[in-house]
């Protein structure tokens, strides 16, 4: 089968490799129908997620229909049509029966948890296609992937909704959910979003959806804060604002009431601490650009709580813990525990109050990969969301 | 976490003592670094700052008696404990425990059950019954190979504690010691395991083993997972194939 593979930093192709086969009872085939490149694929391409080997295949966004079936699996059939979580869980530790299944203590299999407990101190679950140090699996951007765990992994997903409108259940829509979620919104808050990606526009929309008065976008590139516009939000150009100076006033003084960091470790921008961070990170002192994270601090009302669904790799240091101390905050992240969201999200997809598919701006084949990567890297403005067809 | 011969010690591997040097090793120390400063002394450019640094090293190991690099890489005071009453050369001591969600019974009937070790233990092939009948045939995974043991059961309260132990000049020898208590809050059972034995070639021999990944406390430590994968999934949770290898 085709698959795209990473091989290096800014090296991603598409091979031919052997097919997926079924190896423990509970695993399931998915021929892949839609795979997205995913904003967190870009800390992939840059290099900058440990513990990736030439040759694995990524993607961790991706539905289609089950061929192949372990015998332990009893709630699918051959031909449904499913989403997949990009985290693998169990639905049996402790863990996945809390519903934290992004935190699942069965699926990152035993050797390779060594590798996450050693910078860590405990495991997170299994991912497709994101590291040796968070499972090793071959990922989705592939004609078939193999599933473990497909008895809980597998969401069914109804016939009447195309793939372009549940594809991004399996991680981005349901990733800005619980970013707005994690936030605490109370009704008549203000709600300010680092990153108009493709989950700052999910959290965007799910802020509002959750009782936002006002959301305010952030980000530099003008076609995503138009697109943030168009949900509602009122948007501030990094580029040519001074952020902080512009969250102070536009909420008289008080600052936003939540703030959302849905940008993570590889911050953009010009400033002072930004620009050291990158050199720290060329020369390989750094792993992360906190940034955002550092400027929400400072930003964020008293009392109030950050949420950060951007991903972070490593170490950050220059952090404003004593404006976090005195502030009272609190803050809230994790990777996206997306199994508890399908079905309410699903039924919001169903209801029109969620229309995932305006984020797509190109829909390309598989064999088009690696240029896709560097457009969605580089050319940010004009390529928002890619959605892959094998 | 109860120590290998059964004595209670606190939980966690333990460290040796920060100052670890005997008296006549102090005074070797600080003889040997102020040699080495008179001799850094006459020498010239970096030849002499090198040998002057190495020699104020020593003479503070010596005045200290802290050698951090002993106390790293020898054995500890608890591991030498466990040779003398096993009679080895030396030990080497690794202890882990991990929590299943299961009750006590459940975990308890799949574990005694010492024939389907090998479903999750990576390094055993197999464990059955010894000749006469009356000791375990264990077939190992040693780093150069498998490896034929007979060893058997030294202690056992069930739903609370399995130990096995290696006989006497058996071709591996090891002792484990597993406890089985309840989790608190009813969040299941608690493995709390330990493995001891005689390092092939002493402390060298156990980093050598350790970077071939056969080394018994990493096994310990994924066996455990595994052993828990299973009894709460019903599998185990494997990456391959990756898919790596390009089509030939």
């Amino acid at each position: 089968m085709r698959a795209v593979r990473w091989h290096g930093k800014k090296d991603v192709r598409v091979d031919n490799v052997p097919d997926p086969e079924i190896v423990n009872p509970r695993d399931a085939i998915i021929k892949v129908a839609s795979t997205a490149i995913c904003g967190s694929d870009l800390h992939l391409y840059d290099g900058m997620i440990p513990s990736m080997q030439a040759g694995d295949i990524l993607g961790h966004e991706f539905m289609g229909e089950v061929v192949a079936l372990g015998r332990g699996v009893t709630n699918l059939k051959i031909g449904d049509r499913v989403v997949v979580p990009f985290t693998i869980a169990c639905g049996q530790c402790f863990f996945c029966e809390k519903t934290l299944t992004s935190l699942c203590d069965n699926s990152n299999p035993a050797d390779n948890q060594d590798l996450a407990e050693a910078s860590m101190g405990h495991s997170p679950s299994g991912l497709f296609g994101y590291s040796h140090m968070l499972g090793g699996y071959a990922g989705g951007q592939a004609e078939y992937v193999r599933v473990p765990f497909a008895d809980t992994g597998c969401f069914k997903v109804p016939a009447h909704l195309t793939d372009d409108q549940v594809l991004f259940l399996s991680d981005i829509l349901p990733t800005g959910w619980m970013g707005a979620e994690n936030a605490d919104i109370e009704s008549g808050d203000t709600v300010a979003v680092w990153g108009a990606g493709p989950v700052g526009q999910f959290a965007i929309r799910s802020a509002f959806l959750l009782g936002a008065e006002r959301v305010i976008a952030i980000d530099h590139r003008p076609g995503r804060l138009a697109l943030a516009a168009e949900a509602g939000a009122e948007t501030i150009d990094f580029e040519n604002v001074d952020v902080m100076a512009a969250l102070a006033e536009t909420t008289g003084g008080r600052g936003p009431d939540r703030c959302i960091d849905a940008v993570g470790m590889e911050a953009h921008g010009l400033a002072i601490d930004n620009i050291v961070d990158r050199g720290k990170q060329a020369v390989g002192l750094g792993t992360d650009r906190p940034h955002v994270l550092r400027q929400a601090i400072v930003a964020c009302r008293k009392g109030g709580t950050i949420s950060m669904p951007g991903v972070y790799g490593g170490l950050v240091d220059k952090l404003p813990m004593g404006a976090f101390v005195n502030k009272g905050l609190t803050l809230k992240t994790g990777q996206t525990h997306v199994h508890r969201y399908m079905a309410p999200l699903l039924a919001r997809i169903e209801n029109g109050e969620i229309k995932p598919d305006v984020i797509i701006s190109h829909r390309l084949s598989l064999r088009d990969a690696p240029g896709a990567y560097d457009n969605f890297l580089n050319n940010q403005d004009e390529f928002t969301k890619v959605v892959l067809q094998p | 976490m109860a120590d290998i011969d059964g004595a209670l010690a606190p939980p966690g591997t333990r460290l040796s003592p920060r100052k670890n040097l005997k008296l006549a090793e102090r005074g070797l120390s600080m003889a040997a670094g102020s040699l080495l400063g008179v001799l850094a002394a006459r020498q010239q450019g970096a030849a002499g700052v090198m040998l002057g640094l190495a020699g104020s090293l020593l003479v503070a190991r010596g005045m200290s008696g802290a050698a951090p690099a002993k106390r790293l890489l020898g054995q500890r005071p608890d591991e030498a404990e466990v040779a003398k009453a096993a009679g080895w050369k030396s030990a080497a001591v690794a202890s882990r425990s991990v929590t299943i969600n299961a009750p006590r019974a459940v975990v308890w009937r799949r574990f005694r059950d010492l024939r389907s070790w090998p479903d999750w233990a990576v390094n055993i092939e197999a464990i059955g019954p010894s000749a006469n009948g009356s000791r375990l045939r264990f077939t190992t995974q040693d780093p150069s190979g498998p490896v034929q043991w007979t060893g058997g059961v030294t202690e056992e309260r069930p739903e609370e504690l399995l130990a096995i132990s290696s006989d006497e000049g058996s071709a591996v020898p090891v002792r484990v010691r597993y406890e089985f208590h309840d989790a608190p809050g009813g969040r299941g059972t608690e493995i709390h395991a330990a493995v001891a034995y005689e390092p092939p070639g002493g402390s060298l021999g156990r980093y050598a083993a350790k970077l071939t990944q056969r080394e018994p406390g990493i096994q310990l430590r994924r066996d455990l997972k595994r052993f828990k994968s299973l009894i709460e999934t019903g599998e185990i949770a494997v990456n391959d194939p990756q898919g790596t290898e390009p089509k030939a």
